[in-house]
């Protein structure tokens, strides 16, 4: 067990993560969740260490986000520091039932780096960009945030999708595009792009699901909710 | 509505909705609780997808956070009664001298329900004290709503040397608003008052002269390029430079 993993990227941008990962698999995810959700309780109550931890804990996850949507290393780090201020600043309006710190950091990061780019000029210039860079390869990411184990479960669930659903979904998360860009980009209509992000997320939804109870305090959703929503329809490969 | 909103909400999650049919799938989750657990099962689904492309940001990045949240205010809890002594102000967890923290932010919210409640209480004494109220109350609740709303602390070191208790100002840059909580100022002696300063560039601007009484003092500003606040004793009237070392000095973000 690693006590301490440096992540080389440049010379300028080393970052110790001084964390002990528990032991891989669902049970770490639950103890993540629950620490996660200690710290967030501690920093609504002004504790400057708990906030320090955080940091360390989430940094990673919502600098990527900013990146994939934002390209640009100087403005994701901008819109990054933002979203890590809201954190610190709301942190007591954090509703567990409403979703893990995780989720919660990610809204956050992706809104802020999607009005970002709303906004921009260079949206334009993003218009023309059809195909994304492959996400980074495990080893680049910082394993005090996220482990490998965490990371495999996700491509798996995400192999599962068609390629075309896969293709929406990333164009709209990482690539921050409109539901009407990704139509224009791809060249297919509206429906058929909301469509494919709704079966791809539930598709996802089926292959994590089960995982995803940890996230939350309470009672899970519904079954009989879960059940008639986990089904994506025959026609899904459209 | 319900299918459409369906369709739609797995696009609201992954951001990818226009202004209006963003709005539309928010008024339509505020009323439907099945929504709001597929919404929360859809966000958990692209935090997934966030981990998946992690990226450690530069270490510089985390001193500068590090060091805003130190001078950036925290929102309070939501509760029943709109207060909670335990809502956090930017200055963290117990003091430095292990007294518990005044919860600023509280602090003022008090005041203002306070203000406002004596105002009706007490009927109009006289419609310049109700304006002066009601300025106060303006000026505090432009600050608390600000997202840029800074709240910085200091100690109070008085002219005879001796130390009294803290008093903070809350202010924006956003809003170019500051309130100073005159908290551990004692009374002014006589023929004396107390003066709050704007300092640009190392000059002091004079600022609006006030009475340790006050609960609050709504500063006339501008606050935006100030680098800090402070506050002296001067005579009866106020001076156009102080005449003499500051009791506190504040420094902004």
């Amino acid at each position: 067990m690693s006590a301490v993993v440096l992540v080389c990227r440049k010379q300028d941008q080393v970052q110790s993560q001084p964390r002990r990962r528990p032991a891989q698999g669902p049970s770490a995810d639950v103890d993540e969740a629950v620490l996660l959700r200690g710290l967030v309780a501690d920093v609504a109550r002004g504790d400057e260490q708990a906030y320090a931890q955080l940091y360390d804990r989430l940094s990673a996850i919502v600098y990527g986000v900013c990146r994939r949507v934002l390209r640009d290393p100087a403005e994701s780090e901008e819109v990054a520091q933002e979203a890590l201020l809201e954190i610190w600043r709301t942190a007591s309006r954090y509703d567990p039932t409403r979703g893990g710190v995780r989720s919660w950091a990610v809204t956050i990061s992706h809104s802020r780096a999607v009005d970002r780019v709303r906004s921009s000029e260079r949206r334009k210039a993003r218009e023309e960009a059809v195909s994304l860079p492959e996400p980074p390869a495990y080893d680049e990411v910082s394993e005090a945030a996220v482990s490998a184990f965490e990371v495999r479960r996700v491509r798996k669930a995400m192999a599962q999708l068609s390629d075309v659903q896969r293709e929406s979904v990333r164009l709209a998360f990482y690539g921050g595009h409109t539901h009407r860009e990704v139509a224009a980009l791809l060249d297919i209509p509206l429906g058929t792009v909301k469509t494919r992000i709704r079966d791809g997320l539930l598709r996802l939804r089926v292959h994590l699901g089960p995982e995803l109870e940890y996230e939350h305090a309470g009672p899970a959703p519904g079954p009989t909710r879960r059940d008639d929503r986990t089904a994506p329809r025959e026609d899904q490969d459209r | 509505m319900r299918a459409d909103a369906h369709t739609l909400l797995a696009a609201y999650a992954a951001g990818s909705l226009g202004d209006v049919d963003r709005g539309d799938v928010e008024a339509h989750l505020a009323e439907c609780a099945g929504c709001r657990d597929d919404l929360r099962a859809d966000r958990e689904v692209l935090a997934g997808l966030a981990l998946l492309v992690a990226e450690a940001p530069p270490l510089r990045m985390r001193d500068e956070v590090l060091r805003r949240v130190t001078t950036t205010a925290q929102l309070p809890p939501l509760v029943a009664d709109g207060l909670d002594e335990r809502a956090v102000s930017g200055t963290g967890a117990p003091d430095r001298q292990g007294r518990p923290s005044r919860t600023l932010f509280a602090l003022a919210a008090t005041v203002l329900a306070a203000t406002a409640i004596s105002s009706t209480v007490w009927g109009l004494s006289s419609s310049s004290q109700l304006s002066e109220a009601e300025q106060q109350q303006a000026a505090v609740r432009q600050v608390l709503g600000a997202d840029d709303a800074q709240t910085v602390r200091a100690g109070v070191t008085l002219p005879d040397g001796s130390t009294g208790d803290d008093v903070a100002v809350l202010a924006s840059d956003g809003v170019d608003s500051a309130v100073l909580l005159p908290v551990g100022l004692p009374a002014a002696p006589a023929g004396m008052t107390w003066q709050a300063w704007t300092i640009h560039d190392d000059v002091p601007w004079p600022d609006v002269v006030f009475d340790a009484t006050q609960s609050t003092v709504a500063l006339d500003g501008p606050v935006a390029d100030a680098d800090a606040v402070a506050v002296t004793l001067e005579p009866a009237g106020g001076s156009p430079a102080p005449t003499s070392e500051p009791v506190a000095v504040l420094p902004l973000a």
